[in-house]
């Protein structure tokens, strides 16, 4: 015959096992969304997976004269003529020059595509959804006008831009 | 001699002439020039002169003339041309080796006198419209550069 204490031991266990399956986690399905991390004079950034249709490296951009100075000029990808956009310009930084790690991003949205200058491509991941938090109050006003968000990666803050108000800054 | 015709596509092929400014290959399909001749000769003849860097924004460096020569426009109206360095070889191009300026630059394309891009052999060569350059010269707010020699 069990014993007092042992009734109330076995009572107070089966109250934590209750009280467990009462507070046990659902598991949500965590989205996520592509990102192209990329610098601009050593400060990070990135634009949305689904706007990069690829990345390339650096060649040289025929300048088309009468452009506006924040179109760097025309490019032969694989045959096809593709702009260039010079976002140092447009978010009045400073240009640092070309070097091995300058790379081309040639960004599409609905209605235009382009390719823009970046002085190097960090990383291409896949980040939670909730990771990414409205963009810091103490932007650059020309880099507030085009940023969305900005998250972590790797110690670095990172600003992320929006490809369809940079191409509405230029197209208009 | 003109540019060769298909009469069931239009243009077949168009001949251009080609020059450099700076890094830049230009060229000017040949049915828009009159004549190329030495730049005094149109000055003596009374060729309004304009220079391409003066027109549109070009760098903003100034363009060594090494070897320069007038490539003056078939208009009735009046005689102008524009100046360039070194006119190179006049070159046959498959239209089908022509594109249109990307949809980002055609936007500004007021702004420029290119009408096209033609890519034989990989390298790419901006199609003037010499008509636009001149036309364009002709507005009341453009300042007229004349040659002297």
């Amino acid at each position: 015959m069990p014993n007092r204490d042992e009734e109330k031991f076995e009572k107070i266990i089966d109250d934590i096992k209750k009280n467990k399956s009462k507070n046990k986690n659902i598991q949500v399905e965590t989205e996520y969304t592509k990102i192209v991390i990329f610098t601009l004079n050593k400060d990070y950034y990135a634009f949305p997976g689904n706007n990069i249709k690829d990345l390339i490296q650096y060649e040289d951009i025929t300048f088309v004269p009468g452009c506006p100075d924040f179109i760097s000029g025309i490019i032969n990808v694989r045959g096809d003529i593709e702009s260039v956009i010079n976002i140092h310009k447009l978010m009045g930084l400073q240009e640092p020059g070309y070097s091995k790690k300058t790379r081309i991003a040639i960004a599409a949205n609905d209605d235009i595509r382009s390719g823009i200058l970046v002085d190097s491509v960090e990383d291409v991941i896949d980040v939670p959804v909730d990771a990414i938090h409205p963009p810091i109050s103490t932007l650059d006003k020309m880099i507030k006008n085009f940023a969305t968000g900005k998250l972590d990666y790797n110690g670095h803050v990172v600003t992320l831009l929006n490809v369809d108000k940079l191409f509405d800054k230029i197209a208009k | 001699m003109p540019s060769e015709k298909n009469a069931e596509i239009g243009y077949a092929e168009i001949r251009i002439l080609t020059f450099d400014m700076l890094k830049v290959r230009l060229g000017i399909d040949v049915e828009q020039i009159a004549e190329i001749c030495e730049p005094e000769e149109a000055v003596k003849k009374g060729t309004k002169i304009f220079q391409l860097n003066e027109m549109v924004k070009f760098y903003g460096q100034e363009i060594p003339y090494n070897s320069p020569k007038v490539l003056v426009f078939k208009d009735e109206k009046e005689l102008s041309g524009i100046i360039v360095n070194e006119p190179k070889d006049i070159i046959t191009i498959n239209v089908h080796l022509i594109q249109p300026l990307p949809p980002l630059i055609d936007r500004y394309k007021s702004l420029i006198p290119v009408w096209a891009v033609a890519v034989p052999d990989n390298k790419i060569i901006m199609l003037l419209d010499l008509e636009k350059f001149i036309v364009r010269s002709r507005g009341p707010y453009v300042k007229i550069n004349r040659y002297h020699g």
